[in-house]
């Protein structure tokens, strides 16, 4: 202890001399800062539609995973947001691996860490040459390798061995040390649950903290890169990471915090960019603005091929929609004007309404259809049928609605006899008879809501915003793809920019949006059902046209 | 008075903490003076003869008391039977008031058993042992006209054996000697001294011819030990505390610099209080067996620091912490500190402050209101501070030094998320 004593008036004098002679007092020493890097997370996707959540892990260079943390942010201003992290080590830098992933609420499935282990082929793959791989090739399965790594029990990551995947979460404590307890176990703090990869903007940075050096590392979760997941296992050729392009994976950079750490104003909602429809529209034709929504119906489940299942992101372009199930009476006009006219319909079949001339049946919604007489169609009025994308986007998302998605085209729930043509077919082998007693069989499209008083005003079904009628019921509707299951190698192919399996790749068609003959529950926006192909060397599934299926067309909404 | 007599064995697991593990432990249910209403919470039919025949004499030895005598013992009786039923339900506190009470009322060798297997259910190592010593002795001095039965005998006996594993031990160095010291708000025990409040019980000791009264040590003590005694001198001159028996209360200086304290295993409080410091408190965890020495060193203790101002409001800051509005106090190690005391519209004050280990420093910082240069830098050095440490009077030079280096503080984000990376 020094035993200097400046009490005072000599003390307060001798300070004044040294005051008003040497002028400031000193200023303390600033250390230089420890190394830290505050991150400060944007997206430019829709919130809360499409990101409403943000999930946080940091891992060692070595995979070691050290930390987790979900963040809800469901409010737009919550964007952006930042944290830091840092080393208490004034001499030695550290680096370590920060995943980002943003993703949608409900969003998520059991945690299964597959990321972490070779993935055996690429995820993002080029549809396959050959014609029956894009349906047969992939697996709705997990690989072989992440469902054995399931079984691999909490290990210890301190054993030295490196860590096999899937990786596990021990809790540490605040220095980052692991935490055991009295009997000197590890306690497993994996998360249950980590986000549906293809809903999920993936980001990997790889982050060094200098000694003395401290600042931001702004970073935006790019909508573009929903559907890529990081690539955290390092085959060799480093470890990848979208970052703003779709399909193209980069190698991850080390990043140094040295930018700003106050927070930019946010980009969310940015992405995709507004596309309103533009085009001139006919009176039968209704313009839908493009956007993003969840393509499929995780609840869709069990249909096998029809499953809705797993569920995308996807963006759609402007279009320019027939507002109803084509008619008898407008197919007449094109049929008649064909030099060879196509074979329509069934004479065999009472239900089939085309007759070669005009007969009762001329306001009703066309059905007993081939795909390649209703694609012919929509190709001359200068359209085509409706990629599957498309025509989801149409029933479940399109517009402004409440809830922004709906389960059917008319809102979340079932619907009465006099909502959208359903459940009149004649009897229970044909299907659905609850309210056959308002008319069996297709309808005339204009009244596809089944109203008593016919009119534009009072037949769109309640929900269905765009004013497009009888996307729920009355006949299902042809749409373009081949039909192919979600997770096959063609649907893998695709990157959520206006998606569709390509129709030349397999004969197999879909049709949407139930019709006269089912219940209101299976008018579902994203059930894909009715596997129907135009391959006559296909005689088992050799199913051409059906009474219960029609179609209406789309045309570019651009303006022109 | 007729009487049943009765007893009851009920299977208790209790772990004793230590690699022993579960054990079944064993509660004599035979009240000192059971009534045929006790038989009836009897679980087990297996009888105990010999506390039987012991529930028997005491029973017949009661109804030759005068009325007085008969009231406290059915009181008592009352107590045991209500301890029984707690026991066997594991609430060991209560268990443990209820045959408090029937001891006081009417001592009994198995009474204090009973209040030995409580102790030993709440952790109280320490004090389990010291009853179920208090219990051999009473059962050799035959208290209240009675013995323990052969089998509770052997049962006590193995006990404490148990028990002694579970105690955890550490040496103690307490520097200056003349510090007082608590452990959880209580006095030690000492073991061995001029004048040991409490003599070790020498029944074991005597028939064993165990030099060591505490009871058998595991070889790890006994390693500790060779080893404390070659550093402290013979066994003789060692000195053992046992925490944890005495009533709360302050302090005491020890009976040696260095000595072994013996107290359960867990967290304790060590408070060392001396004349001129303010109490030093530590805490430190134990485990049971023995420990890693513990050196109470006095000139290492922290400091505790209080600033108060003269205006609210004021924020006083201690090297980089901001420890918020005066009035504060706070602990830290002995050493130099910047202080710093501020608030809008006030000049701020700074001091350069030095204090020992286990000091008490009180500052008061007079701020002035922002004026004029001159008058501004009058104000600054004319902040006084006062330090009043007891019969320690610390002294802070107030003119500026080169004051602590700073850092600027870990950013946590928006978020306020801070990860360190190990």
């Amino acid at each position: 202890m020094r035993h200097q004593v400046a009490f005072g008036v000599a003390a307060a004098i001798v300070v004044g001399l040294s005051l008003t002679t040497g002028g400031c007092a000193p200023e303390a020493e600033v250390l230089p800062p420890l190394g830290e890097a505050v991150i400060i997370v944007d997206t430019d996707a829709p919130v809360p539609g499409l990101v409403s959540n943000l999930r946080i892990d940091l891992y060692a260079l070595d995979g070691t995973w050290l930390r987790s943390l979900d963040v809800p942010r469901a409010d737009v201003a919550g964007w952006p947001l930042s944290f830091s992290v840092f080393t208490p080590d004034e001499n030695r830098g550290r680096e370590l691996l920060v995943r980002l992933r943003a993703f949608p609420d409900n969003k998520v499935r059991d945690y299964r860490g597959e990321r972490f282990v070779p993935v055996p082929v690429p995820v993002r793959a080029p549809p396959p040459e050959d014609e029956g791989a894009g349906v047969a090739a992939a697996s709705c399965e997990l690989p072989v390798e992440a469902a054995d790594a399931l079984g691999d029990g909490p290990e210890d990551p301190d054993d030295g061995s490196p860590q096999q995947a899937p990786r596990r979460l021990f809790r540490r404590d605040e220095s980052g040390a692991l935490v055991r307890d009295e009997n000197g176990a590890l306690e497993d703090v994996t998360p249950l649950f980590e986000p549906l990869p293809d809903l999920t903007i993936d980001r990997l940075l790889r982050v060094r903290l200098e000694p003395g050096v401290s600042g931001g590392i702004p970073v935006v979760l790019r909508g573009a890169c929903f559907g890529f997941e990081a690539d955290l296992f390092d085959d060799g050729n480093g470890l990848r990471t979208c970052i703003d392009t779709a399909q193209e994976y980069v190698a991850v950079e080390t990043m140094v915090g040295r930018e700003a750490t106050t927070l930019p104003p946010s980009q969310a909602n940015t992405w995709p960019p507004a596309a309103p429809c533009a085009a001139p529209v006919g009176p039968d034709e209704v313009c839908v603005d493009g956007g993003a929504f969840i393509l499929g119906d995780l609840t869709v489940f069990g249909f096998q091929g029809f499953d809705a299942a797993p569920e995308r992101v996807a963006v759609l372009p402007p279009l320019v929609a027939d507002k109803f199930e084509v008619t008898v009476g407008a197919f007449r006009a094109w049929w008649d004007a064909q030099p060879s006219p196509p074979a329509v319909g069934d004479p065999s079949d009472p239900r089939c309404n085309w007759t070669e001339t005009p007969g009762d049946a001329e306001e009703q919604a066309l059905n007993c259809v081939p795909w390649e007489t209703a694609r012919a169609y929509c190709r001359d009025q200068g359209g085509d049928l409706p990629t599957e994308a498309q025509w989801e986007w149409f029933a479940a998302a399109s517009g402004n609605r409440t809830p922004r998605q709906t389960r059917f085209p008319f809102g979340n729930s079932i619907v009465d006899c006099d909502v959208g043509i359903h459940a009149r077919a004649n009897d229970v082998s044909e299907g659905a008879t609850e309210c056959n007693a308002l008319g069996t069989g297709p309808q005339p499209a204009r009244e596809a809501a089944g109203s008593a008083t016919p009119g534009e005003g009072d037949i769109t079904p309640p929900g269905d915003p765009e004013g497009l009628v009888g996307m729920g019921g009355n006949v299902r509707e042809w749409v373009l793809d081949a039909h192919a299951p979600y997770c096959s190698a063609c649907w893998a192919a695709t990157t959520w920019d206006d998606p569709s399996c390509d129709p030349d790749l397999l004969t197999a068609r879909t049709a949407r949006g139930g019709d006269w003959a089912v219940s209101s529950q299976l008018m579902l926006s994203a059930l894909r059902d009715i596997r129907l192909t135009t391959d006559p060397t296909l005689p088992d599934e050799r199913v051409l046209q059906s009474p219960r299926v029609g179609f209406r067309c789309v045309r570019p909404g651009r303006a022109p | 008075m007729r009487t049943t007599p009765t007893s009851a064995t009920f299977p208790v697991s209790a772990m004793l903490g230590v690699a022993a593990g579960a054990l079944i432990w064993g509660v004599a249910g035979a009240s000192p003076a059971a009534t045929p209403k006790a038989s009836t919470g009897a679980r087990d039919a297996e009888a105990d003869e010999p506390a039987r025949r012991a529930a028997s004499t005491a029973s017949r030895e009661d109804s030759e008391k005068p009325d007085d005598e008969a009231t406290r013992k059915t009181a008592a009786r009352r107590a045991f039977q209500k301890g029984t039923k707690d026991i066997t339900e594991f609430r060991w506190a209560e268990a443990l008031a209820s045959f408090e009470e029937a001891q006081a009322l009417a001592p009994h060798p198995i009474t204090l058993y009973n209040i030995g297997f409580c102790l030993q259910g709440m952790g109280r190592y320490t004090a389990a042992r010291d009853t179920w010593r208090k219990t051999l002795v009473a059962h050799e001095k035959k208290v209240g006209g009675r013995e323990l039965p052969r089998q509770r005998l052997e049962d006590t006996r193995g006990y404490l054996r148990a028990v002694e594993k579970a105690i955890a031990r550490v040496t103690v160095t307490v520097t200056p000697a003349t510090a007082k010291l608590a452990i959880d708000g209580r006095p030690l025990s000492w073991v061995r001294g001029k004048d040991a409040r409490w003599k070790p019980v020498s029944v074991e000791a005597r028939r064993t011819r165990d030099p060591r009264p505490e009871g058998i040590p595991s070889p790890e003590v006994e390693g500790a030990r060779a080893r404390a005694k070659a550093k402290a001198g013979t066994a003789a001159e060692r000195t053992t505390a046992v925490a944890g028996l005495r009533a709360p209360g302050p302090g005491e200086v020890p009976r040696a610099e260095t000595f072994v304290l013996e107290l359960d295993p867990g967290s304790h409080v060590v408070t060392i209080s001396r004349k001129g410091f303010g109490d030093q408190v530590v805490r430190r965890d134990f485990r049971p067996g023995p420990n890693p020495p513990l050196d109470l060193q006095l000139d290492q203790l922290p400091a505790t620091i209080s600033v108060d101002a003269n205006v609210d409001g004021a924020l006083v800051f201690l090297g980089e912490r901001d420890l918020g509005p005066a009035p504060v106090v706070v602990r830290r190690p002995a050493g130099a500190y910047e202080l710093r005391v501020e608030r809008d519209g006030f000049e701020t004050y700074r001091s350069q402050l030095e204090v020992r280990a286990g000091e008490d420093a009180i500052l008061r910082a007079d701020l002035a209101e922002d004026e004029p240069l001159i008058v501004e830098q009058w104000w600054f050095w004319t902040a006084a501070a006062v330090v009043v440490a007891g019969a320690a009077v610390g002294t802070y030079f107030l003119v500026r030094d080169d004051p602590d280096p700073i850092r600027q503080p870990v950013d946590g984000g928006s978020l306020g998320v801070e990860f360190e990376t190990p």
